[in-house]
């Protein structure tokens, strides 16, 4: 049984119709139109599909749409603002933080929430803050490096 | 994933009454880290009708003090216990063990109560339902573990019980040397029993509309080095290969109390209680840290490729009397 | 030293923009009205005939629009090699490993097409399987495929002066080595979107490296003429090396597509690309070496045994490598080398990020530090004393035109803490350092190993870059791009690349592999900037009266190379050449120098350049968890010329981090042909926490080939660092683990065993 209802992405409310069993990462990329959270693996532990809940990153494929009703969710479209990068996407790639770019969306998420808690994290928080975001193509340095350069500026 | 009804809960009361109604077909759900990953491969034969959100139930997600200890809702996040002021003065070897848990977004997303009830993670239970199909295990009614003769490394080294699988909690193991109670609710009522009694060889005490509603911690004193400790084979988002959390007071070098507790051993926490008896007492230096190391695992029965967990649990007893 | 304007600067994606916003496009972000979900239904048996297919009932499940089997596909099988085509799309009398295709299904969503699968009836006859290289090739195993001893592939060679060797080689050292199959684990899952589009066109969005290999497979598979099929390469997750051949997903979405008529996303869930999207070839190597007693390595002597899995997708390279990398980088006179390639009943085995490399070099180079301890030598002057320089000849006729070995050795033991060997500052710590080689340019298995690049600019000065180079996240666009500019004379706000890379507009290219996008496809880039600039600096030249070769372009401006005199803008001599109606329109090409290595002969230099690298691994072993604690890596690799130096280190910090994976904690588990261990969570990858300090070094080693001196090093990186580990581990226990991963079960059996530790 479908069931209508509201959710708030990025600030803007989206009325979608949809089965309870679908994931938050589903309703955003196919009844939103928002493909930047990705699927990785379907199951929690890669981090491509990390966005924002109320603030904090959780995996949008292990989370009910149907249970984000009233949550503020954030995505990786939502960090410019209009046509100007953010600072932390700016060091993303001038710091060769990206290589494929599959893992990028949920890095910058991460990277993110945890900017919004602690705006001067040291490297080892910067690690540990990523430590559920996997990349296979940049070996972290570079990723760490962009938040680290940054780190001060929570935008 | 195949589809079911959703249905959030408004009260403790409502929820186990569902339980009660849609009894054996109903899941509950709070963080659903475990839960969806289960139901996503279709692990288990039989699969839920109904879903309930406990998560819109209010006043099970605080964490208050008493003149004993904490309380702490079945709703507070792994990342909250971690960084709670309140954790981290009274049992700070339980917001060690959440910190330790998988990774920052499954910390924000599963409960102490989900992490206590998750399933086991043996390989050969959590096959998934595609390429080759389930594997229908002993756990799940079938003929065989395969654990047995197959992989084990990850498996039990204590209880040769019909399943293998290891209790994959970490906060298990500081609830367990904490000596924590459970709060549990159901359609007669709540009940408060020992932690340490909450498993069984196979799963929890848990009945078909039990829902655990709070944990309680009594406070650690403060005299007391409490640790948790967890080896794993990468830092983040692995179960442990073995894992200990310690309690042990120590005055003019002789051990007056000790709790020890192992994880990732067997099918619940063990309180390593051979090892607290050999210190108790006693003064405390390699000698009788290896002698507790010893009676840690006198009972050890590793199965053929996890013999290596038996002299890491030595490591781990000996290093947390020592520090 | 040349100054260059743009190449040889640590410059940024040029389309980085896309990627921080979540615009760039995958193939699973694609979406077309009426679009279909796809999904593969799979053997749950390792070898059983198939009897009967009966999809009555999953055809009339509400939503189901097109169901196709074997039945659909025509006899073209898959396969990366003339002699090797051994695989049908979807299995049409045979099923051979544990998640072989046999049907696919089209359907409204993705849970209609999951349960179509289950109501699709499929009777088997199961069949006896076999499951391990050396029981297949017993005289009476289960045939896999009618192949003698189940060998898909093998081969013998005997280079050099055996005697000679021999006769030196006063200490010989034989170990025997096991490496099993580590998972490419790119993070993008395969994703195939196929729609039948306006021009009558098979179209296909493909996660791929090479979309004019799949356009030409899936047309001689569909029977449909090549101008009829239309592959596209998107924004790619990465691959290295598994999206490397047309996939059995590419041609389910296609005749799904061209069965209903409608648009067709097949994306393969994580767990069926453990099974079947790409992994390495595991092998089992047996290796003897011999050299004098001064140190001097004289020959080396290998038995390769790999298991091919049930079908050959790319694992015949991963043979050749094992047999190419004992040409390099040491100077020996005798090789002596026998390999198989072995069908089983497992899932097909591929190559992945140095196609065969690390594993053979896990062998070679744990030899290699067991001769330098025999020899009392330090491992870096044992290495050094041995290894080939620039202009050196292989024994397989392999022409290393360019060779930073000794620069890589000595560069890595300068950075690394402290001198290594029994130096170790604690019983636990240790250091040790390993060497590796590889294609930097490509391998020739086909007719040619070419790429061809146009260059258009347009009246305003700006320039346009058409290429079939695949950037699969390695950013070969950016340095092609940055390549034209320099050698055009202009900046790199200039030039743009024609995005994506779409079968039907850009010029051939054979794709991404074997590290040769920036020597090949930057030849081809190179050669099309010169013509282009040869056609402006002809019309100029006409215009003010002078020789073309009195004339430059620099920094955006034609100027006169004598007076440095500035003739005109760029943009104005652009215009010129369309006033005289002589548009740009400049071709390059390259194919490297080389020519098809000849098992027979065991000869044939099938690269047109060679990349070397050494590695120094730092760890601290907990003793009592059997926990390595990896502190630094140095990491020192021969690149020729850093076209982009932020993107050389990111090359190496990413490919070390592949290695240390694969040395500590990565294997994929089968038991009977099953994967038991298909999620990220079993299958244990390295996440941020683990990967520790990478110090890469770019060493410049001039190839007078590549592009103002460039090779490949996509690769390299991932070849060194298990060895180097290993080799550190061995400084700490004095004890040799043979095998990978060295977890923590295998270091706490030496401990135990030893008193000493």
């Amino acid at each position: 049984m479908k069931q209508a209802i509201s959710l708030s992405v990025n600030g803007e409310l989206h009325e979608v119709d949809i089965h309870p069993h679908r994931t938050l990462l589903e309703v955003l990329r196919e009844e939103i139109g928002l493909t930047g959270a990705k699927e990785g693996c379907g199951r929690g532990a890669c981090g491509s599909c990390t966005v924002l809940v109320d603030g904090q990153a959780v995996m949008a494929c292990m989370t009910l749409a149907i249970a984000m009703v009233g949550k503020d969710i954030r995505t990786v479209e939502g960090l410019a603002e209009g046509q100007e990068l953010s600072p932390l996407q700016e060091a993303f790639v001038e710091h060769g933080a990206i290589q494929c770019g599959f893992c990028t969306p949920g890095m910058l998420m991460s990277s993110k929430a945890l900017l919004l808690e602690n705006p001067h994290p040291k490297k080892e928080e910067i690690k540990k803050a990523l430590s559920g975001n996997f990349c296979r193509c940049t070996g972290y340095a570079k990723i760490v490096e962009a938040i680290a350069a940054v780190a001060g500026d929570p935008k | 994933m195949k589809s079911f009804r959703y249905i959030s809960a408004n009260t403790v009361q409502e929820a186990v009454a569902l339980l009660k109604d849609y009894k054996g077909n109903v899941k509950l759900i709070a963080g659903g880290t475990d839960l969806l990953g289960v139901l996503k491969d279709r692990i288990l034969p039989g699969y839920p009708e109904v879903l309930i959100d406990i998560k819109t139930i209010s006043g099970l997600g605080d964490i208050e003090e008493d003149a004993e200890g904490l309380r702490i809702g079945a709703l507070v996040k792994l990342a909250d216990l971690a960084k709670s002021p309140l954790v981290r003065k009274r049992c700070n070897v339980l917001a060690e063990a959440a910190e330790a848990v998988a990774s920052p977004q499954i910390r924000n997303m599963g409960t102490i109560g989900g992490n206590i009830c998750q399933d086991v993670r043996c390989c050969y239970y959590r096959y998934p339902d595609q390429i080759g199909g389930r594997i229908l295990c002993l756990r799940k009614g079938g003929q065989k573990c395969f654990a047995v003769q197959g992989d084990n490394r990850y498996h039990a080294i204590f209880g040769r019980d019909a399943c293998l699988a290891v209790c994959p909690s970490d906060t298990a193991i500081a609830l367990s040397a904490l000596d924590a109670r459970i709060k549990i609710a159901s359609t007669n009522g709540d009940r408060v029993i020992p932690f340490n009694d909450f498993y069984r060889t196979r799963g929890n005490v848990l009945e078909a509309d039990d829902i655990v509603t709070e944990i309680q911690v009594d406070q650690v004193p403060d005299r007391a080095k409490q640790k948790f400790t967890k080896v794993r084979s990468r830092k983040s988002l692995d179960f442990a290969i073995a894992s200990i959390a310690s309690i042990v007071t120590v005055e003019d070098g002789i051990c007056k109390d000790a709790r020890v507790a192992l994880g990732a051993v067997a099918s619940r926490p063990i309180r390593a209680a051979k090892a607290e008896q050999a210190i108790k007492g006693e003064a405390i230096d390699i000698l009788t840290a290896g002698r507790a190391a010893e009676a840690a695992i006198i009972d050890a029965a590793p199965l053929s490729r996890n013999a290596y967990k038996v002299e890491v649990i030595k490591t781990l007893v000996k290093r947390a009397i020592l520090s | 030293m040349a100054s260059y304007k743009v190449i040889g600067k640590r410059i940024p994606r040029t389309d980085g923009k896309a990627i921080v916003t979540g615009a760039a496009k995958y193939s699973e972000d694609f979406c077309f009205p009426n679009m279909l979900y796809g999904k593969i239904l799979r053997s749950p048996y390792a070898h059983a005939k198939i009897l009967h297919i009966d999809t009555t009932k999953a055809e009339k499940l509400i939503g189901v629009k097109g169901i196709v089997t074997g039945r659909d596909s025509s006899d073209q099988k898959l396969g990366a090699h003339p002699a090797l085509m051994d695989r049908d799309p979807l299995a049409k009398d045979k099923v051979r490993f544990i998640g072989d295709e046999i049907a696919a299904v089209a359907a409204i969503d993705k849970d209609v097409a999951e349960e179509a699968l289950s109501l699709i009836k499929v009777e088997y006859e199961e069949l006896p399987a076999v499951f391990t290289p050396e029981e297949a090739m017993t005289g009476d195993a289960p045939e896999v495929h009618e192949k003698e001893n189940n060998i898909a592939f093998g081969f013998t060679m005997n280079l050099g002066d055996e005697k000679k060797a021999l006769s030196e080689s006063s200490i010989e050292k034989e170990d025997t080595f096991i490496i099993p199959v580590v998972a490419t684990s790119a993070l993008e899952p395969h994703c195939s979107v196929a729609l039948v589009d306006e021009y009558g066109r098979l179209a296909l969005w493909s996660s791929s490296q090479v979309p004019f290999r799949v356009k030409k497979d899936l047309a001689r598979i569909l029977g449909l003429p090549e101008e009829k099929v239309r592959a596209i390469k998107p924004y790619v997750g990465g691959s290295f090396c598994g999206k490397v051949a047309l996939q059995s997903g590419d041609v389910s979405a296609a005749l799904l597509a061209m069965k209903t008529q409608r648009p067709v996303k097949l994306a393969l869930s994580r767990e069926e690309v453990f099974v079947t999207g790409g992994s390495s070839t595991p092998v089992k190597i047996a290796i003897r070496a011999g050299m004098s007693k001064a140190g001097k390595l004289n020959y080396f002597k290998a038995k390769i045994i790999a298991d091919n899995g049930a079908y050959t997708n790319h694992s015949f390279i991963a043979l050749l490598n094992s047999a190419w990398n004992l040409n390099y980088p040491y100077k020996i006179d005798s090789l002596s080398y026998e390999g198989y390639l072995v069908y089983t009943n497992n899932p097909p085995s591929h190559v992945k990020r140095g196609g065969g490399s690390p594993e053979l070099f896990f062998a070679v180079e744990s030899l290699v530090d067991q001769l330098a301890v025999e020899a009392g030598i330090d491992p870096f002057d044992f290495r050094l004393m041995n290894s080939i320089g620039s202009s050196a000849v292989t024994l397989s006729k392999f022409r290393v035109n360019s060779c930073g070995m000794k620069e890589c050795l000595t560069e890595s033991r300068k950075r690394a803490s402290s001198p290594l060997g029994n130096n170790a500052t604690s019983s636990n710590t240790g250091k040790g350092v390993a060497c590796g080689a590889h294609t930097g340019a490509g391998a020739r298995i086909g007719p040619h190993d070419s790429a061809t690049a146009l260059v258009s600019i347009e009246d305003n000065g700006k320039v346009t870059l058409w290429t079939g180079a695949s950037d699969i996240g390695q950013g070969s666009d950016t340095i092609l791009c940055q390549i034209l500019a320099e050698e055009l004379g202009v900046g790199l706000k200039d030039v743009s690349k024609v995005k994506p890379v779409d079968t039907t507009i850009a010029p051939p290219d054979l794709g991404t592999f074997g590290s040769r996008v920036t020597f090949i496809a930057g030849n081809a880039v190179r050669n099309a900037a010169k013509e282009a600039k040869k056609q402006i600096l002809e019309v100029v030249a006409e215009k003010i009266g002078v020789s073309p070769k009195d004339l430059g372009i620099k920094d955006s401006k034609i100027y006169n190379e004598a007076s440095q005199q500035e003739c005109l803008s760029f943009p104005e001599a652009v215009l010129l050449c369309y006033m005289k109606g002589r548009p740009i329109l400049a071709r390059g090409f390259y194919d490297t120098k080389t020519e098809p290595f000849n098992p027979q002969t065991g000869e044939g230099n099938f690269s047109g350049a060679f990349t070397f690298g050494a590695q120094v691994a730092e760890v601290e072993i907990d003793l009592g968890t059997g926990l390595i604690e990896v502190k630094r890596i140095v990491a020192a690799h021969d690149v020729g010329f850093a076209i982009n130096p932020m993107f050389v280190e990111g090359q190496i910090e990413g490919s070390v981090a592949m290695g240390l994976g694969q040395a500590l904690m990565e294997e994929t588990l089968l038991e009977e042909g099953r994967i038991i261990n298909p999620s990220f969570l079993d299958y244990k990858v390295p996440f941020s926490m683990d990967v520790p300090e990478i110090e890469p070094v770019a060493i410049e080693s001039n190839d007078p080939e590549g592009p103002f001196g460039a090779k490949g090093m996509g690769e390299a990186g991932a070849i060194p660092t298990a060895p180097a580990i290993g080799n550190a581990v061995y400084a700490v226990l004095k004890e040799r683990i043979n095998s990978l991963p060295l977890t923590p079960e295998k270091i706490l059996k030496r401990v135990v065993n030893n008193k000493d530790l």
